[in-house]
């Protein structure tokens, strides 16, 4: 509860602080955030949208770190499955297959991509940090050269990919809102890793292992098989998040396709204390905050980088909490 | 002339962690160069009260008076600045580095020239300075433990069960030296669960029971008095009738242990006992982690007929050998985890809580209640186990092993720093997997413990077996095997 308290008092002081040097009045962007946020039906699908890839990117940290694997490479996992999923969808003929296909292309991508630092984890001993940071840098700079090389538009003006076939968008139940199927998945995965951790012998094995990884190994767990595969399927879940903002969101792979959602799942998972229902309600809270800044630029001049400055000041504040 | 304060004056102290009152409004004084003992079973508050004095927990309630002086300390440190100095039950020692770069971490200042000069002071054998902490036995750790607290010259000196790991040789060396401690004026204050070392050392006992002090008894006290005081009752000594012995249920080849690396072979027979003892570091502990898959190196392990040499842990427990690991907190437990979970930890893919791919909550918290209910556990299967106390954590190690029903358990001092009352529970649970055919070894440096316990004791020094006995061996040949000479 204090965590919660905590993060709520840093984004509250961190965004007095930014609208009053901006020189905004502070009742008007308070009221600007509240509404562009929750002011409206659509308001609210918006924060939701913006919701949605947190909260893949939170349950992935989450279980990665319920594990005891520091999983710091959601970033490059989400990239991946993006990545993935618009050149599937763009390879194959457009039907009814097309939605379903990006999304398998974009989890299988991002596991791939977590099971090269869960391979050089498990067989040569490389720390998961280290190789999952490493392996973002990589990911930007495959983005990159993928929307500037085979997958530019067929125009060849932007780095960005064409739009991928509406037959592969996310349904939307409420348009003009955002709100799409993404969210509704993201939340039946929430549900699903809460059952795997608490009501399965694999997800005891991941609470032990992340426990006490010698007590594990002691009572004839493969901590370091199930570590490994923890960190896979944490690069699944980014990769799905990275495949469902394409697909239900952008509907085109580009430049800064992620404004850092797989750093900002860390802040979530960490402020949900890595339980996944408590994880959707912090990747809400930041999602409101991300649905927020869109009218605090327009109503009150507030840059949307502010928000990224709120969420990077949450991360430090938790982080530092956590110590003791 | 008024009389001297007395050295510690501890009055109405009151500790309490969720759900528990480890602490009830404890009072007691020492006066300085006074040596005394605090007794009490398991969960009786010793380590908290210990806690607390030394920094590392502060109190809800009461005063706390150093020679006449309020004392608050607000950790460790700030303890240790009041020359008041602790010796835990759990090492806090870095293993990477040597004796001597441990003891500058814990000194911020002064030279180390003591610790020679300290050794002869003392009449305690201290590891020498270059020795890497990785490579020292778990004697040689507390004594280390041990002449860290006393560079700090302290004024009360708070030992927390520091003869557990120590034979009796060496426990003699440490009384000796607490006792020149005391005739040079430093109080000490030392929790123990055995009724001798009362007698030898102590000039007072305090006795705890849960959380308040029940008695205030001098040393010379009859043991029988001070077993009734802790437990408000007659401990019984647990008897076991000897069964007949089975074929060889697990064999070690040419394994070689530290610290010489010389090959030892074993045999180990279903239903029998077979107790590993001697000094610290001498491969007891070793060979039984080899046999657990805790360890690798050069030799074989043979179980049920199947051989393998390098098995790791997960092989191992598929062939039905489990282990009660000797360190408890790192090895035994995950903390976070119920006492349920725990206790099925290992055989959670195989019980009757199993529904498909799904465990059954409500199965897996009636197996623990079971279990926590037969072993004695003072606890509640769904409470996170890093709640327990010691000893019942251990008895949750315990009854994990034995409900799997090895056919080979491996024990690494199951009874350290246990009360009479739960280690006798241990013993008696060892001779229960016996009695089903399991092939038990034990290590233990506690030689009435191996004389009560064992089918066959072997004495290993140095990595070599020195000595063989059995049940009828009697202590003083123990003794002297362990003290190195050969049968």
């Amino acid at each position: 509860m204090r965590r919660w308290l905590l993060a709520m008092a840093v984004i509250a002081g961190a965004g007095l602080v930014v609208v009053l040097a901006v020189g905004a009045d502070p009742w008007q962007a308070l009221g600007a955030a509240l509404a562009s946020a929750f002011g409206s039906p659509v308001a609210v699908q918006e924060t939701l949208a913006r919701t949605t890839p947190l909260l893949w990117c939170g349950l992935a940290v989450a279980l990665a770190f319920r594990a005891g694997v520091w999983n710091i490479g959601a970033e490059g996992q989400l990239l991946a499955g993006a990545t993935a999923a618009t050149a599937a969808v763009l390879a194959v003929p457009a039907g009814p297959w097309s939605g379903p296909l990006g999304l398998l292309a974009g989890g299988l991508a991002g596991a791939a991509w977590a099971g090269i630092a869960a391979a050089l984890r498990l067989w040569r001993g490389v720390n998961e940090v280290l190789s999952t940071i490493l392996l973002n840098l990589i990911a930007v700079a495959g983005v990159s050269w993928a929307v500037h090389g085979p997958l530019q538009e067929a125009a060849r003006t932007y780095p960005q990919s064409d739009a991928i076939p509406r037959a592969a968008w996310l349904w939307r139940p409420f348009p003009p809102g955002r709100l799409n199927l993404g969210f509704l998945l993201a939340l039946a995965a929430t549900g699903l890793l809460v059952l795997a951790l608490r009501r399965t012998g694999w997800g005891l094995e991941i609470r032990a292992g992340g426990d006490s990884p010698e007590t594990a190994r002691v009572c004839g767990i493969r901590v370091e098989r199930v570590q490994a595969g923890a960190l896979v399927l944490s690069g699944l879940l980014a990769g799905l998040g990275g495949a469902v903002e394409l697909t239900g969101m952008t509907h085109r792979l580009f430049e800064r396709f992620s404004p850092g959602w797989g750093y900002s799942g860390i802040a979530v998972a960490l402020l949900g204390g890595l339980e996944p229902v408590a994880t959707a309600v912090a990747a809400a809270l930041f999602g409101a905050l991300a649905a927020a800044s869109g009218g605090l630029q327009r109503v009150a001049g507030v840059p949307t980088v502010a928000t990224l400055l709120i969420q990077g000041l949450v991360i430090i504040v938790l982080a530092a909490r956590r110590q003791r | 002339m008024t009389p001297l304060p007395p050295r510690l004056a501890l009055s109405g102290l009151v500790r309490r962690f969720p759900g528990v009152t480890a602490l009830a409004g404890v009072s007691l004084s020492a006066a300085a160069g006074e040596v005394v003992a605090l007794l009490g079973e398991n969960g009786a508050g010793k380590s908290t009260l210990v806690e607390v004095i030394g920094g590392g927990l502060r109190p809800d309630g009461g005063t706390l008076e150093l020679d006449g002086e309020p004392y608050r300390p607000l950790d460790p440190l700030d303890a240790q600045r009041a020359r008041v100095s602790v010796v835990h039950q759990h090492f806090q020692l870095v293993e990477a580095f040597t004796v001597g770069e441990n003891l500058r971490l814990a000194m911020k200042e002064g030279s180390l020239a003591k610790w020679e000069e300290m050794q002869l002071r003392l009449g305690l054998p201290l590891p020498p300075l270059e020795a890497r902490v990785a490579a020292l036995g778990v004697g040689e750790r507390q004594r280390l433990e041990i002449g860290k607290a006393l560079l700090s010259q302290p004024r009360l000196l708070l030992l927390d069960e520091p003869t557990a790991v120590l034979t009796p040789a060496e426990a003699d060396a440490l009384f000796n030296a607490v006792r020149r401690l005391a005739a040079e004026g430093t109080t000490v204050l030392f929790i123990t669960h055995r009724l001798d070392e009362v007698r030898r050392v102590a000039d007072g006992v305090v006795v705890l029971r849960r959380g308040q002090v029940v008695d205030r008894l001098p040393a010379t006290a009859e043991a029988r008095r001070l077993a009734e005081a802790m437990t408000g009752e007659l401990p019984r000594s647990a008897e076991r009738k000897k069964g007949a012995l089975g074929d060889v249920v697990a064999r070690l080849f040419s394994v070689a242990l530290p610290p010489q690396l010389e090959p030892l072979d074993l045999e180990l027979r279903m239903g029998e006992i077979v107790v590993l003892a001697g000094v610290d570091g001498n491969g007891q502990a070793a060979a039984a982690e080899r046999l657990a898959g805790l360890s690798d190196g050069p030799g074989e392990i043979e179980v049920d007929g199947v051989r393998l040499s390098s098995p790791t842990p997960s092989q191992l427990r598929r062939l039905g050998v489990w282990v009660i690991p000797g360190d408890r907190t790192r090895e035994g437990l995950a903390p976070s985890l119920s006492v349920a979970e725990n206790l099925i930890l290992g055989r959670h893919r195989h019980g009757a809580w199993r529904r498909g791919p799904l465990l059954e909550p409500a199965a897996v918290r009636v197996e623990g209640e079971r279990l926590v209910a037969e072993f004695g556990v003072v606890g509640d299967a769904v409470q996170a186990v890093s709640q327990l106390s010691g000893g019942n954590q251990q008895k949750v190690i315990v009854a994990r092993a034995v409900s799997a029903r090895p056919r080979v358990l491996v024990a690494i001092h199951p009874t350290r720093g246990l009360d009479v009352t739960a280690a006798a529970t241990v013993r008696a649970q060892l001779a229960v997997a016996a009695a089903a055919g399991a092939g038990v070894l034990v290590v233990t440096a506690d030689l009435e413990e191996a004389v009560e316990t064992a089918d066959r004791i072997l004495v290993l020094s140095r990595g070599r077996v020195v000595g063989e006995g059995g049940r009828g061996t009697s202590l003083g040949r123990l003794a002297r095997w362990v003290g190195g000479e050969a049968a």
